[in-house]
């Protein structure tokens, strides 16, 4: 089987799975619905497709269930993807959005909208506030560890881990204060939840991370040639500081959208392109669109676990993801530690 | 106004000069070695000439101010290998090669036949066909190296800049690099090649270029340079030169420190 052969049919199997985890996803849960009904009820869904339209499921498959499978979908799909450029632009396998600080930017942003109520004014100021404070807190990681235009990788990474205590820090301290309701509320956010996702959060999402998927895809051959090094990157002609201004930015929003609207989900970034690397390898042509498919895999069927393992409750995503990826980090920890030694 | 022509060049670190007003002007089409002690600014003055560090002063190249050439327009003049490379992702061989490419193509350009051309050219020139399907770093020094240079070979330049292409190799990579330069020149490059090796460049390098505290102490024929007094101005040793029989090359033996 030669390498293009090897490709597609890669693509081939995530895609399948892809579609098994979606109508999977949509089928389990509180209420057992059989997949086949499943199926037909998500077809007659598309326009111009006629299939059966009067199942008694129709309102819990197409109203509750399917929007959150496509939340997690677009989410994971978005957080893996930032992921893939982060350690690519960084050179270092440990690099991801939770990591620099972006994430639990969003996340502060969910809790400062909910303990000051103003959620009252709209449901989606939680994902403004969120996406706001992701954003000041790259610009504030960015600026304290930029100097003369260059961006040393060392202080951006230890300036995140910095921001990132602080930030839930203040977390505590305004839960500390807040009412009991409030403090449900915000532990479900700092988790990540996914419950009660519906047509509204997809919208807010979609576009956004098609857009930023796309600008990644562009960017391709200058992230393969990153990863070569900085200085060879301008020996071939690369604007480096240019473009890693820009994919920073775009990869920001990217996680300070998904996080704005899901809470901090951890690791996904880390986990997902870690895993495609070894089935397709490291070239950003395959990586990012192979990325996309398996984080949007990854975390509907986290998504899944989390509504399965204490059914009839559930738990947040959060935890799932955190029980896969906190060890896999340090597995990437002691890799590297061998290799530094041997 | 062909060659690199470098006027007044002056840098300073940590409160010293590295360059002190250096002038000089690098011919077309030649092999050239740099030569000078450790600290004295060799590397430093590759990287100027790339751009990969600013200093006071000019440097063009064919009359074309390198301040005022964006970053592509200079990858399709000049090109250069660093002495360590730190590629730790499993890109093949032929995956590294081909981003030689990129200075020659747009965003939404796809691979032409003039990119296979040159690739295919850099892989009969290097010999290293047969490694193309490898991961990078799963290769020797020597290899790695070699691949390196394909990538530069692949850029195709008028001028390429080599910082230590030999210095940790083996014998058998040595002059297998040392052919390709030569090859290379042969087909109209202009090379120039940052080596500590004096009797080595001597032996391989047409024309040699002797700097010292940031000034240039000589700069002609390879044999014209090394001499007794230049050795002992340069690196402050005593040398007994002879002509080696073989190579009919000036060589040079160190015999004591120049007191």
């Amino acid at each position: 089987m030669n390498m293009k052969q090897y490709k597609s049919l890669s693509f081939s199997l995530l895609f399948i799975l892809l579609l098994v985890s979606i109508v999977m996803s949509t089928s389990l849960g509180g209420v057992t619905i059989p997949f086949q009904e499943t199926i037909l009820v998500l077809l007659g869904a598309i326009p111009f497709v006629e299939t059966i339209t009067d199942s008694k499921y129709e309102t819990i498959l197409l109203q509750i269930r399917f929007p959150r499978v496509l939340v997690a979908g677009l989410v994971g799909a978005a957080l893996a993807v930032s992921g893939v450029v982060m350690q690519s632009l960084f050179r270092n396998p440990m690099a991801d959005p939770g990591i620099i600080g972006v994430s639990a930017g969003g996340a502060f942003g969910g809790v400062l909208a909910i303990f000051f109520g103003v959620t009252a004014i709209g449901t989606y100021m939680i994902p403004v506030l969120g996406f706001l404070c992701a954003f000041l807190t790259l610009m504030f990681v960015y600026l304290v560890s930029t100097q003369n235009g260059k961006t040393s990788i060392l202080t951006l990474l230890l300036t995140g881990v910095a921001i990132s205590s602080f930030l839930s820090a203040c977390s505590s301290l305004l839960i500390s204060y807040a009412n009991l309701a409030q403090v449900q509320q915000i532990l479900n956010w700092l988790m990540g939840d996914l419950n009660g996702r519906d047509w509204e959060h997809v919208q807010l999402l979609f576009l956004p991370v098609i857009i930023c998927c796309i600008v990644f895809y562009f960017y391709r051959q200058e992230l393969d040639i990153l990863l070569l090094g900085e200085e060879e990157a301008q020996n071939l002609g690369m604007n480096v500081q240019r473009t890693r201004n820009i994919l920073l930015i775009v990869a920001s929003l990217l996680t300070g959208v998904s996080v704005s609207l899901t809470g901090a989900i951890g690791f996904v970034g880390l986990v997902v392109p870690h895993m495609l690397r070894l089935l397709v390898g490291p070239s950003h042509k395959v990586l990012i669109p192979a990325s996309i498919l398996g984080g949007a895999i990854f975390l509907i069927l986290a998504d899944l676990a989390a509504r399965l393992v204490v059914k009839p409750s559930e738990i947040q995503i959060g935890i799932i993801t955190a029980f896969f990826g906190a060890p896999f980090f340090i597995y990437l920890i002691l890799r590297h530690k061998r290799k530094e030694l041997s | 106004m062909t060659g690199i022509v470098i006027e007044g060049l002056t840098f300073k670190r940590k409160e010293r000069f590295i360059f002190n007003q250096l002038s000089v002007t690098i011919p077309k089409g030649q092999f050239i070695g740099l030569l000078g002690p450790n600290g004295t600014g060799k590397s430093t003055l590759l990287k100027m000439m790339v751009g990969l560090l600013k200093a006071q002063g000019h440097i063009s190249i064919n009359g074309k101010a390198i301040a005022q050439l964006k970053t592509k327009e200079m990858a399709k003049l000049i090109s250069y290998m660093p002495q360590v490379t730190q590629l730790e992702t499993n890109f093949t061989v032929e995956q590294v090669v081909q981003m030689g490419r990129f200075p020659h193509k747009t965003r939404f350009s796809s691979w032409s036949q003039e990119d296979t051309r040159k690739v295919e050219e850099a892989f009969e020139l290097t010999g290293i066909s047969h490694l193309k399907e490898r991961f990078v770093p799963s290769l020797s020094g020597g290899e790695r190296q070699l691949v390196y240079l394909a990538k530069v070979i692949a850029q195709d330049t008028e001028y390429i800049l080599l910082d230590e292409p030999t210095s940790d190799l083996d014998v058998y990579h040595q002059v297998k690099v040392t052919n390709i330069i030569h090859a290379l020149v042969k087909k109209g490059k202009t090379v120039l090649a940052a080596i500590h090796d004096i009797n080595f460049s001597t032996r391989i390098c047409e024309q040699s270029l002797l700097l010292k505290d940031g000034i240039v102490i000589d700069f002609g024929d390879s044999d014209q340079v090394l001499t007794k007094e230049n050795m002992a101005n340069t690196f402050s040793v005593n040398a007994h030169i002879y002509v080696e029989e073989q190579t009919k090359a000036k060589q040079m033996i160190p015999l004591e420190v120049k007191v």
